[in-house]
């Protein structure tokens, strides 16, 4: 690439994610030659980041947009100050948990009046149960991610004409949802309902438990009761933990990418070398993997990859990040 | 501390002022490190947090630069677990990011990026706008409040795309290098 390519229309493509892989692998060369090219294309990004600030025909319509669901945040959480001034009788005590976890919110809500057959009227278009010993991962009609852990089941309909997205759930689920704003996601469970504002979570819900849980790892999700009613929105890297037998409800802090990356098999390494890193894949799948030991094996990697990714997936990436071939050796494969 | 129905709803409507001023430069700039969907939780979380902290924060002065601020650090934040996390597996692009992001497009480091970004833009604007040449001022006008496109210019005034790319471009260019001199109010 030379200086004649970088163009304004490059950078406004690079800025809204339109370059191929080898468009962006020639950028980064080309940056990576001189200070004056990172400045050059830095200016232009502002340019392309200034012209999409002043001239979005769309605008307006996604400020008010951004604004009602901020407005409904801030409701969510004042309605839950509110509720816990006035009821303040029906408070129920609650142990906090680790000394590093930080109790915000704690309300009390009636169940009465819970319907236990409102779901019969429901109906999913497809369902899908994990029964195998590991997590499973699914992706759904609208590219939401969702993995499964053992023996959790989830019931759907995400592609219909509906306004609204929902999947039911038994068991534990990690959630990666597809932005969709005109059609907002729903999960729901025997005890608690999650409504999405956009966003990476997981949910806890088994049935042989009163407790169901849900953290955030990004993005912003609101609680419902049963009933439907908000009770909390919770921020990134906070746990909220409901519970259905007496209706105590605690919001924590809690540093979700760690979390979840344990619970869902994500393996993460860091500052690994080569080696490392090739030890931990031959591990977790079984394998025996060969690649070229006379290349540079210096250099320390972040690596992180889940098992429930096809080792020739891992490898792939692998292979991208270090620049050596890896070849799994056949006679050791044991699936 | 009691707040009155009144005074909360005040409160409430100035907020919205604010993000309504703020949101358009700090999501485009949020967009310059992790994708559009992003962006807008990245932004929201912004302002939630001004909402909650505006006991402590005074909304008058420095606020915009708190925010780019703000926007910077999670962006970043979320950079660095998408590495750990390896779930988006755009590796050039990250590299590309972290390349510019620590030198260029740190509001600590190139002091433009504050300029640009923590202004009520719409204000400062027309002044700017009125200082390019006419016809550049008339085709930026024209993109920016009528909302015509590329193509919609040339016909109208009987020149080529090509020429209307290049003086939207050229008062973009001028329109930042005079908000860069601009004094921050």
């Amino acid at each position: 690439m030379d200086d004649s390519q970088v163009d304004i229309d490059l950078v406004s493509r690079f800025v809204n994610r339109e370059t191929s892989q080898e468009e962006e692998r020639l950028i980064l060369e080309w940056l990576e030659r001189s200070h004056e090219n990172r400045k050059q294309f830095a200016d232009l990004m502002l340019n392309v980041s200034l012209r999409s600030m002043l001239v979005d025909p769309e605008r307006e319509r996604c400020e008010e947009e951004m604004l009602d669901l901020l407005r409904l945040r801030i409701d969510a959480d004042s309605s839950v100050e509110e509720s816990r001034l006035r009821r303040r009788r029906w408070i129920l005590p609650f142990v906090a948990f680790a000394a590093a976890c930080v109790a915000l919110f704690l309300i009390f809500t009636p169940f009465s009046s819970i319907r236990r057959d409102n779901t019969s009227e429901e109906r999913y278009q497809f369902s899908f149960t994990n029964t195998k010993q590991i997590v499973a991962s699914v992706t759904l009609g609208d590219n939401t991610k969702v993995m499964l852990k053992p023996g959790a089941q989830v019931e759907y309909d995400v592609t219909g004409f509906g306004d609204r997205r929902i999947l039911k759930l038994v068991g534990e689920a990690f959630f990666e949802v597809a932005p969709d704003s005109l059609r907002p996601f729903t999960v729901k469970t025997g005890n608690i309902g999650v409504e999405v504002l956009g966003t990476a979570f997981s949910v806890r819900a088994c049935d042989s438990s009163p407790e169901s849980e849900v953290v955030l790892e990004r993005g912003s999700v609101r609680i419902l009761s049963p009933e439907g009613y908000p009770l909390v929105t919770i921020s990134p890297d906070q746990r909220a933990v409901f519970n259905v037998a007496d209706g105590g409800l605690r919001v924590e802090s809690i540093n979700a990418v760690p979390y979840i990356a344990e619970n869902y098999n994500l393996i993460t390494l860091s500052n690994a070398s080569i080696a490392e890193i090739v030890a931990s894949i031959e591990q977790s799948f079984s394998v025996n993997l060969v690649f070229d030991g006379n290349t540079d094996k210096s250099g320390k990697y972040f690596f992180s990859y889940s098992v429930t990714d096809s080792v020739e997936d891992i490898l792939s990436i692998l292979e991208f990040i270090s620049g050596q071939r890896f070849e799994i050796h056949s006679s050791t494969l044991n699936k | 501390m009691t707040v009155g129905k009144h005074s909360l709803q005040g409160e409430r409507d100035s907020f919205d002022d604010l993000c309504r001023k703020n949101y358009a430069s700090l999501l485009s700039y949020a967009r310059l490190f992790v994708p559009v969907h992003v962006a807008q939780d990245v932004v929201q979380d912004v302002l939630l947090g001004v909402w909650k902290k505006r006991d402590r924060l005074d909304l008058d002065s420095g606020l915009g630069n708190y925010m780019v601020r703000a926007v910077y650090n999670r962006c970043m934040n979320i950079i660095e677990r998408e590495k750990v996390s390896s779930r988006y597996v755009d590796s050039y692009r990250n590299r590309i990011t972290s390349l510019l992001s620590s030198e260029y497009l740190d509001p600590d480091r190139n002091p433009v990026i504050l300029k640009m970004y923590s202004n009520d833009l719409r204000k400062t604007l027309d002044s700017a706008i009125s200082n390019l040449p006419d016809r550049c001022a008339e085709v930026f006008r024209m993109s920016y409040e009528q909302h015509l496109s590329e193509k919609e210019i040339s016909e109208k005034l009987g020149i080529s795309v090509r020429t209307v790319e290049t003086h939207i471009y050229n008062a973009l260019k001028k329109l930042r290098m005079q908000l860069a001199s601009m004094e921050i109010s």
